[in-house]
């Protein structure tokens, strides 16, 4: 069994914490509370017979990602930078974001996750698409679990890569 | 009684007579009539009242009612005893217990000293208790007082510095969740580093109540040991000198992949150290 770092980072708002419990707990609310620092927690994931421990961080949304500790990402195998479908304000200084994630993140994986997936239809989403500084990686909904387990999983297959 | 007849006309008199006697008591209950029935002019006239009355309250209520209420207070408690003590009782608990573990500390950091003056040679304190025990054949005294409130290690966990993961972990009672334990403690040492902005310096402690998590660190993980009991700063000292012997002898200098054979040989070392022989740090001062 191997253990890897995986950081939840992004604007507040954007489903971080819920796309957290939905592949912890597979549990969805739709009350918002807000996230206070970090939370930690543990999930191991079979690929072809052999484990991969995720310990996921939460961390607190912040809108520009230079306001998080810096030390909450060393040591991290990968991040999810996710952001909201329907908010644009979390997706307009993507490209910034994920420079400055790739300059402190050393060799990390970093994917990109369009959430709330099941608010928007395909028309919004071509639009995004069109607009969208750096193109997204999976898209997901923490209400209906599309794509959740995916997102997860295909991060622990390449660990083991 | 013989009733008076009056004629008509000494009616009219008589009515007169009254109006004339009565008009400005009259004119004057009419006034104050008018002044009850409309709110607005009674408040005007009686609201300074209140507002007198109550300022004389604010002032002098102890003096006018000092012995009311500490009835009401004593009969309150006579009757309530149970439901006070239900209340009271787990803050006194807690009370009681930091008090006597901050007073066990002092103790203990003041036998330290002693025991440090006993063990020099040529000091008056060394000389004093050798002859007192050669004549006494009392051990020292000091080292049963020790042995009041020991501090037991509880767990020890090995975590990886930047990442928080779990190298080992070894402990009295399995917890489920001793991963997402090495993650928040690794956040929360993060954090308050972070927020102090110390550079190079680490944070050593974190206690709660009674207990606490004393860290230790290395230049690629730390450990974190869950202890009870209060910690002396001469306990401190051995605890720290043990994990770093610990360190020398059973870890690589810098831990980069942390696999399941690394897991599991260490924390079964770990737990040969530290559990297996019911270890406390009080053994560990007796046996220095």
């Amino acid at each position: 069994m191997i253990s890897k770092k995986v950081i939840l980072t992004g604007s507040f708002g954007v489903g971080k914490t819920s796309l957290f419990n939905k592949f912890i707990h597979d549990k969805f609310s739709d009350k918002y509370l807000t996230t206070i620092g970090v939370k930690v927690n543990k999930k191991s994931v079979s690929i072809d017979g052999q484990e991969v421990s995720l310990l996921l961080w939460d961390i607190a949304g912040e809108v520009s990602q230079e306001k998080v500790p810096t030390s909450f990402y060393l040591g991290s195998s990968a991040i999810i930078f996710v952001f909201d479908l329907t908010r644009p304000s979390t997706f307009n200084q993507i490209a910034a974001n994920i420079t400055y994630l790739k300059s402190i993140s050393g060799d990390a994986v970093i994917k990109v996750v369009g959430n709330k997936h099941d608010l928007v239809d395909d028309d919004d989403v071509a639009k995004i698409k069109e607009t969208i500084e750096i193109p997204w990686d999976i898209l997901t909904s923490a209400k209906t679990g599309a794509n959740v387990e995916g997102l997860f999983h295909g991060l622990a297959k390449e660990f083991l890569k | 009684m013989k009733m008076v007849q009056h004629s008509d006309e000494e009616e009219q008199l008589l009515k007169r007579l009254r109006e004339i006697i009565l008009r400005d008591d009259r004119a004057e209950l009419n006034h104050l009539q008018d002044l009850i029935n409309d709110p607005k002019q009674l408040a005007t006239k009686v609201s300074p009242i209140i507002t007198e009355h109550i300022e004389f309250l604010k002032q002098n209520f102890p003096t006018e009612f000092e012995q009311a209420v500490d009835k009401i207070v004593e009969q309150k408690i006579i009757s309530s005893q149970d439901q006070i003590v239900n209340l009271i009782y787990p803050k006194l608990d807690i009370m009681i217990k930091k008090y006597v573990t901050s007073m066990f500390q002092k103790l203990k950091d003041s036998i330290d000293e002693r025991l440090d003056d006993v063990k020099s040679t040529f000091s008056f304190g060394g000389i004093k208790a050798r002859f007192a025990s050669m004549f006494t054949g009392v051990k020292q005294s000091d080292v049963i007082l020790t042995d009041i409130g020991a501090v037991v290690i509880e767990e020890i966990f090995i975590i990886q510095q930047e990442s928080g993961l779990l190298v080992a972990v070894a402990s009295k009672s399995k917890h489920a969740d001793q991963d997402v334990i090495a993650g928040m403690l690794t956040a929360i040492k993060s954090f308050v580093e972070d927020a102090f902005d110390k550079g190079s310096e680490d944070l050593e402690m974190i206690r709660y109540e009674n207990s606490k998590i004393f860290l230790q660190n290395f230049q690629s993980y730390y450990f974190a040991v869950s202890l009870t009991g209060s910690l002396s700063e001469v306990e401190k000292e051995k605890l720290s000198e043990e994990l770093i012997t610990f360190a020398k002898e059973d870890l690589p200098f810098n831990i980069k992949d942390i696999t399941a054979t690394l897991f599991e040989e260490t924390s079964k070392k770990l737990d040969r150290r530290f559990f297996a022989e019911n270890h406390t740090m009080e053994n560990q001062k007796i046996e220095s």
